[in-house]
């Protein structure tokens, strides 16, 4: 058991994000990550599983990188490429999935 | 005599103090007029930035990377 698990914690460091346990929209679906006002994924429960931290983090480096692309290119800072990509993540949002307000409240749309 | 001099020498004074606070004025007014300039030029770059940032993330957020 115990090293079906280590092979397993292994294959998920190996295998790129598509060998996460739960993918991105699933985890929209399920209420588990939402769109925060910074351009970067949250999680409205407050305390995310270990899975779903995972992919938090892995989606949130992935998305860092691609706006400092922008950022570099566009010639200006991050957090204001990180504030529109936010504000258009949040209105892109579907119903039923989760944004954080820029009070901190996470609420359905 | 002796008065005279203080005299004339208080009404140097005054007159320092007078054109030193007229002297100043000029400066605070420059300053003033200067801070409307500033903002409408923000309110102009935020606007570029707007829309120059908005065509590349429009690319990201609808790229197939699974990122969004």
């Amino acid at each position: 058991m115990r090293q079906i698990l280590l092979s397993l914690a292994l294959l998920a460091v190996i295998l790129p994000s598509a060998a996460f346990a739960i993918d991105l929209s699933a985890a929209k679906a399920k209420g588990l990550v939402g769109e925060t006002t910074n351009g970067y994924l949250g999680a409205p429960n407050g305390k995310p599983s270990g899975e779903v931290a995972a992919l938090i983090r892995d989606i949130n480096t992935k998305r860092k990188a691609k706006y400092q692309q922008v950022a570099t290119k566009v010639g200006k800072p991050l957090n204001v490429v990180e504030q529109l990509a936010g504000e258009k993540a949040q209105s892109k949002t579907q119903a039923g999935h989760y944004v954080q307000t820029s009070s901190g409240k996470w609420i359905k749309r | 005599m002796f008065r005279y001099l203080i005299q004339l020498r208080s009404i140097v004074a005054v007159l320092i103090l007078v054109l030193g606070a007229s002297a100043c004025t000029p400066t605070v007014k420059v300053e003033a007029s200067d801070k409307p300039i500033t903002i409408n030029l923000n309110v102009k770059i935020e606007h570029e930035i707007r829309v120059k940032v908005d065509k590349e993330l429009d690319e990201i957020l609808s790229e197939d990377s699974g990122l969004f």
